[in-house]
């Protein structure tokens, strides 16, 4: 019987987890109200990119990025992930990716090229688009974002550009009204 | 735990578990089956989150037989199988798919939590709420 591994120590128990930083995500045991708007930011012979199932919260908006090939294909790649497509370590993003970003009534912007912030920055200065959780492969994927902080009345612009499918910035707008009424909705449970 | 993004298709439904669990500091695995357990043990580990659903007409799917749902073995029907997930302790979040779409009439889904004394417990849901839904559900492709 070995005593290499047994003579390390206990690892000291873990901190308690920290709650998240409202550019993170929603606020523990919060519920965002429902925003009944879907856009379709893109539809070619090729391929579709829609916006769907938003969820409105008071610090920010929960949304469904959906991308389909129209036909089967083997791609593996996933075109939201630059990480994927990084190539020989080119810093521009690669033809292939697809860009996504939002436009606030206010001027304000967030991309989905951005660099995000400092894991314990606390109030960032822009607006900031994260990709939460999401999966697909072949040809179709769907990717949950959280967009902080909850963008100004008025309308909303989802905009796109993907250089590798011949698709040019093209921006959708939604009705900010209708996100806030959403947000009006939603249900915070408990002191989190 | 509760139930919420409730998506209707002509097919079934989707719903996303929300689980919020915070005195199992030592936890790393998420609470739900298909993570640890796929029933070829026949005891039921007491941390896993029993999952169910009981259609209007009596017919039955639990998330214990998700391996079977989602392999396609379960051809009579309803199925309950694990779609996308997030989250990190304390805080869980699963999606669900239930299909086929059921009868007119409440549907109600089932927990049960041994670990946590959580005894069995059920929801009634508005099955003609989630008609309406899937009525409206878009095709953009076809």
């Amino acid at each position: 019987m070995g005593t290499f591994f047994d003579s390390f120590p206990s690892p000291d128990p873990l901190p308690p987890p920290r709650p998240l930083l409202p550019w993170q995500g929603p606020a523990e045991l919060t519920f965002g109200g429902f925003v009944p708007l879907r856009a379709v930011l893109v539809d070619t012979e090729s391929v579709l990119v829609v916006v769907d199932r938003l969820l409105a919260h008071p610090t920010g908006l929960e949304f469904t990025v959906l991308v389909a090939r129209r036909h089967a294909s083997d791609d593996l790649a996933d075109p939201l992930d630059w990480g994927q497509h990084r190539g020989n370590g080119g810093l521009d993003p690669p033809a292939e990716v697809l860009r996504l970003g939002i436009a606030y009534v206010d001027g304000r912007k967030a991309s989905s090229l951005a660099r995000p912030p400092h894991w314990e920055e606390e109030n960032p200065k822009d607006p900031v688009l994260v990709m939460r959780s999401g999966h697909g492969s072949r040809g179709r994927w769907e990717k949950q974002y959280w967009l902080w902080p909850l963008p100004p009345e008025g309308p909303t612009g989802f905009v796109v550009h993907w250089p590798a499918e011949g698709v040019d910035e093209w921006r959708v707008d939604v009705d900010g009204a209708a996100i806030h009424a959403a947000a009006d909705q939603a249900l915070a449970l408990g002191d989190g | 735990m509760a139930f919420d993004r409730f998506i209707a298709f002509p097919e079934g439904f989707e719903f996303t578990l929300l689980v919020w669990s915070p005195n199992e500091p030592g936890r790393t695995l998420p609470p739900f089956p298909h993570w640890y357990w796929d029933r070829s043990s026949p005891e039921i580990p007491p941390d896993v989150i029993r999952l169910g659903v009981t259609y209007p007409d009596g017919r039955r799917a639990t998330n214990l037989n998700w391996l079977a749902d989602v392999q396609g073995l379960n051809r009579e029907g309803p199925v309950l199988y694990p779609l996308d997930e997030a989250g990190w302790q304390p805080h869980w979040e699963q999606e669900y798919w239930v299909g086929p779409s059921p009868p007119p009439g409440p549907v109600s889904l089932v927990v049960e939590w041994p670990a946590h004394h959580i005894a069995e417990t059920s929801v009634e849901l508005d099955g003609a709420a989630i008609h309406v839904a899937a009525a409206e559900a878009d095709v953009v492709w076809s």
